[in-house]
């Protein structure tokens, strides 16, 4: 075989893998969303269900997917195309991480809807939770309803950590540190745990989240408070896109960037 | 931007003084414990150079035998590099000359400074037996205990940084 049918074997290969698992997770969907309408089972059984669907479907794919791509590899690959394994090493692995992730929030989304459609689970959860901790009922449910909202706003230089600009809506801390901290985060986790060129996405702590937006010689990371969904993320996705061609055609054309620019593109991007 | 913002790092052995000279600098303390540091710590710090305004960020790393154990992410866009050593222990300044080579082939244009740290603990004729003796000139000698040129250092990199 000549190396390009080699190539479109092992394509072909990778590609029925990744429709398998894709009809896998949606059979998976399939089987939970009956599951969830019968009213009489779900509340006992759904949830170890879930549970055990998603770590199996986690556990799933790297014992199914890597022998398969590693014999595939094995057989199609000679020694000298290493080149080969190395290209397509950490786009499968991208690939994959996104899907799994895209998935598993819609999965959880799509659980959260129903729950809160057939009855009041959640309810009985808070008032569970509320009679551990002695939080008070109403602190809880704000927590759980508040809107996904835009807190900070930080361009990044990559590699050195220095902050670009920033436009935070109440600036308590020093930006610098935050931009350098970020930075440091991001270098000790891609280089700790991810294989190839991945890199770091998202940081979440109790009620914030980081979200990272990455670019060839900048990244883009976004503060959020609030309970974040796939639509939010969505827009800002869009938004952020839009923000970067605008922040590139300004760092282009003038040589020296002057910040007022740069904040005016912030400010903008606030008050969408 | 008026101000300049500098990502510099400070390399060297475990145990030689890198996170208490940055300490010194930043919030001008000394502890006596050693606490060694894991992953990064960022600091930072404003100073006025010829009328300037200069902001360091200051990668404070686990310290490593070599500079090529240094993970690389950590080293990407420095401006400047301090590369320490511990006066008092020799191992910490016997492999400087292929460190000292190495740091020069990876980053050939950013300033660079050469420190022998806790000079305190040597009597001033032990210290320039030392001297003598490295296989590469030092820059500067310094204690972050007593404070002795740990301004200095930092502002001569800006200096070179300008
Ligand atoms: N006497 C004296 N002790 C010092 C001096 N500088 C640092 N020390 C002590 O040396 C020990 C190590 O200092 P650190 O600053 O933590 O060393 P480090 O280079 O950051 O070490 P790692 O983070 O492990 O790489 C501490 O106990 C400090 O108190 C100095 O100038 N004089
Ligand atoms: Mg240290």
């Amino acid at each position: 075989m000549g190396q390009k049918e080699q190539l479109d074997k092992l394509r072909e290969l990778l590609l029925e893998e990744d429709r398998e698992l894709h009809s896998k997770v949606t059979e998976n969907l399939d089987q939970i969303t009956a599951l969830l309408h019968e009213r009489e089972k779900f509340e006992t059984k759904v949830d170890p269900i879930i549970e055990d669907r998603l770590r199996k479907f986690e556990k799933d794919i790297p014992q199914k997917m890597g022998p398969a791509i590693t014999a595939a590899l094995k057989v199609q690959i000679a020694d000298s195309q290493n080149e080969v394994v190395d290209l397509l090493y950490p786009i499968i692995g991208k690939l994959i991480s996104k899907f799994i992730r895209i998935e598993i929030q819609r999965l959880s989304e799509k659980i959260d809807q129903q729950l809160s459609n057939m009855f009041s689970w959640k309810g009985f959860l808070r008032r569970f939770k509320n009679k551990l901790e002695g939080t008070s009922e109403s602190e809880l449910l704000l927590r759980d309803t508040a809107p996904p909202l835009l807190e900070e706003f930080f361009i990044v230089e990559k590699g050195s950590g220095i902050l670009i600009d920033s436009y935070s809506r109440n600036q308590t801390i020093d930006q610098d540190m935050i931009a350098g901290m970020l930075t440091a985060i991001k270098a000790f986790v891609e280089d700790a745990f991810s294989k190839g060129n991945q890199e770091l996405e998202v940081i979440e702590y109790e009620s914030y989240k980081i979200q990272i937006f990455n670019f060839q010689t900048y990244y883009i990371a976004l503060v959020i408070s609030g309970v974040m969904n796939a639509k939010f993320l969505l827009h800002l996705q869009d938004s952020v896109l839009s923000f970067a061609e605008k922040f590139k055609s300004y760092t282009s054309n003038n040589e020296t960037t002057s910040n007022t620019d740069i904040t005016l593109l912030l400010k903008e991007f606030f008050n969408e | 931007m008026n101000k300049q913002s500098k990502k510099v790092l400070l390399v060297g052995h475990f145990n030689v003084g890198k996170t208490s000279l940055i300490k010194k600098f930043v919030k001008n303390s000394f502890s006596e414990d050693y606490i060694t540091t894991i992953g990064v710590t960022i600091e930072k710090k404003e100073i006025i150079i010829k009328g300037e305004h200069m902001t360091f960020i200051i990668w404070d790393i686990a310290g490593e035998v070599t500079i090529k154990k240094t993970p690389k992410s950590y080293l990407l866009g420095l401006h400047g590099l301090i590369y320490v050593f511990d006066l008092a222990r020799e191992s910490t300044w016997q492999n400087m000359q292929e460190q000292v080579d190495d740091i020069k082939e990876m980053f050939p244009v950013a300033p660079f400074k050469i420190i022998g740290n806790k000079k305190d603990l040597l009597k001033p004729k032990e210290v320039e037996k030392i001297l003598e003796l490295l296989p590469v000139k030092c820059d500067f000698t310094s204690s972050a205990k007593t404070g002795e040129n740990v301004e200095r250092i930092f502002e001569e990199l800006g200096l070179a940084m300008l």
